[in-house]
């Protein structure tokens, strides 16, 4: 079947199959930044916007976004490279294969939270897993990116 | 001192980070057969029969292989140096399956659902055999795991493989029954740790085609690029020159991926058909079908004075080594009944 979708600010038709989830499509419309890693939902490697909100593209078919705007990390590249920098120099830019998923729900918070405590930075990325850094490192680069940004 | 001192950012940090294509499966080329695999649901059986003739008939199905179709090498996926201590005790596909998950049948399709369509129709008549499930029943259990004549060591490892022991090994130091009597406090304990998995981000990946002069290019999600290119060379019957492995940036390892475990399968499928091949492992495949950190049992008896706070200590370790798994002591044994719950 076909649907139309909105693609990081372009609209796009797409053939897809039967079944078929988000993820693959986007893999095979070439946005190779959106990669698999648990396949149950609980890692957050997968994480795209669905009309601005994080969602799991492992785990939503295809089908579903008729309509609506998806945006992966190519299409917020620049915000993305801006906040980099402060991985970067935590020292969290280990493995690097979380990272996408896990920029996607720092930015996406940026946007829902105004100054979030600790607590809330904690709670908002619990979907997030990463298996190099332990997260202290992931912490320290958000907090002094929000800092920065949101002065 | 222009660098002492200051953090250096990761050349490729910034790259990595906001996904660039650069993991195995992101240089996928054009039509690149998907491998999938069909795995065993016994722990311990022999294969009596395997029906393709339906699975053959899908379309879009490139090939299908099974243990008649391998080389009869056997070979080991330890990622180890010369001499390779670990034992040369598995084929690619063998006619004997030892834990639910081996591999039966290599499976290629133009895609993955074709593939795992034929998986479906794919008959397989075993003949169940009695499993050794725990390492602590596997010394002198009645099925012995690896019986094969052709199993081959580099040197001796105290292998005895009718007992189902892998190897064995006694370094001692002084006379360790002598020093413990002229101990005042003697204590002696056994503990058991469990097996763990890595648990790496990006799973178990490879992929594989033939260059402009016919050599294997394998593009693999290891740890260990020049031990795989010494193992496909064994496995496959190849002189090493004429196999190049590549290891992109990896999605994590963590000691998991210092084993090979996919490389094999489309290595075996570019050689057969001349074509690009991948395979990639989902979660369950990963935390089942590779290799873990061995569960263990560690006897440990330690003597000390009552004036001297340190003494002698004497260890005695067994180690479950799963089937032809990875490096140091064990037993065989432990094709599992069911394979573990994913979290």
């Amino acid at each position: 079947m076909q649907i139309s979708t909105i693609i990081n600010n372009k609209e796009v038709f797409l053939e897809i199959k039967k079944g078929e989830f988000l993820v693959d499509t986007l893999r095979s419309y070439g946005l190779l930044s959106v990669r698999t890693g648990c396949d149950t939902t609980s890692c957050g490697l997968c994480t795209v916007w669905l009309d601005g909100k994080p969602t799991l593209s492992c785990s939503v078919l295809s089908a579903r976004v008729q309509g609506k705007k998806v945006t992966t990390i190519e299409g917020v590249q620049k915000e993305a490279e801006e906040f980099a920098q402060f991985i970067a120099s935590e020292g969290s830019d280990q493995c690097g294969y979380c990272s996408p998923g896990f920029i996607m729900t720092v930015l996406a918070m940026k946007r829902e939270l105004t100054e979030p405590s600790e607590q809330q930075i904690i709670h908002y990325l619990t979907g997030n897993l990463c298996r190099c850094t332990g997260y202290m490192s992931q912490l320290r680069a958000v907090k002094r990116y929000l800092e920065v940004v949101q002065v | 001192m222009k660098i002492v001192g200051k953090g250096i950012a990761k050349t490729d940090g910034i790259a990595i980070t906001t996904g660039k294509p650069v993991y195995t499966d992101d240089l996928t080329m054009p039509n690149t057969l998907v491998v999938k695999l069909l795995r065993s649901p016994y722990a311990f059986a022999r294969i009596i029969n395997i029906d393709l003739s339906k699975a053959l008939e899908l379309e879009g199905v490139e090939c299908i292989l099974t243990h008649k179709d391998v080389p009869k090498v056997r070979f080991t996926l330890a990622g180890q140096s010369y001499p390779e201590p670990s034992p040369y005790d598995r084929l690619i596909l063998d006619e004997i399956v030892r834990y639910v998950g081996d591999e039966v049948a290599i499976i290629a399709a133009v895609d993955e659902q074709t593939a795992l369509q034929a998986m479906d129709l794919i008959k397989v008549d075993y003949e169940i055999l009695e499993p050794v499930l725990d390492f602590e029943t596997a010394e002198g259990h009645s099925s012995v795991v690896h019986p094969e004549e052709e199993l081959h060591c580099n040197f001796d490892i105290g292998m005895r493989k009718e007992s189902n022991i892998v190897s064995s090994q006694l370094v001692e130091i002084g006379d360790v029954e002598e020093e413990l009597k002229k101990c005042a406090v003697v204590v002696e304990e056994t503990y058991y740790t469990q097996a763990q998995a890595h648990a790496m981000m990006e799973t178990y990946r490879a992929l594989s085609y033939l260059d402009h002069n016919s050599r294997l290019v394998v593009v693999s999600s290891t740890q260990i690029p020049f031990h795989v290119r010494r193992m496909l060379a064994r496995a496959l019957k190849l002189p090493a020159s004429k196999i190049r492995v590549i290891k992109p940036r990896i999605g994590g390892g963590f000691g998991g991926k210092q084993t090979a475990a996919v490389e094999i399968f489309n290595a075996l499928v570019t050689l057969k058909t001349g074509k690009p091949a991948k395979i990639v492992y989902d979660r369950k495949e990963t935390f089942s079908c590779t290799t873990s950190r061995h569960a263990m049992r560690l006897k440990v008896r330690l003597g000390a004075d009552k004036e001297v706070h340190q003494g002698i200590r004497y260890t005695g370790v067994i180690r479950y080594r799963g089937l032809w798994r990875t490096c140091l002591n064990g037993l065989y044994g432990g094709g599992r009944e069911n394979p573990p719950p994913i979290q």
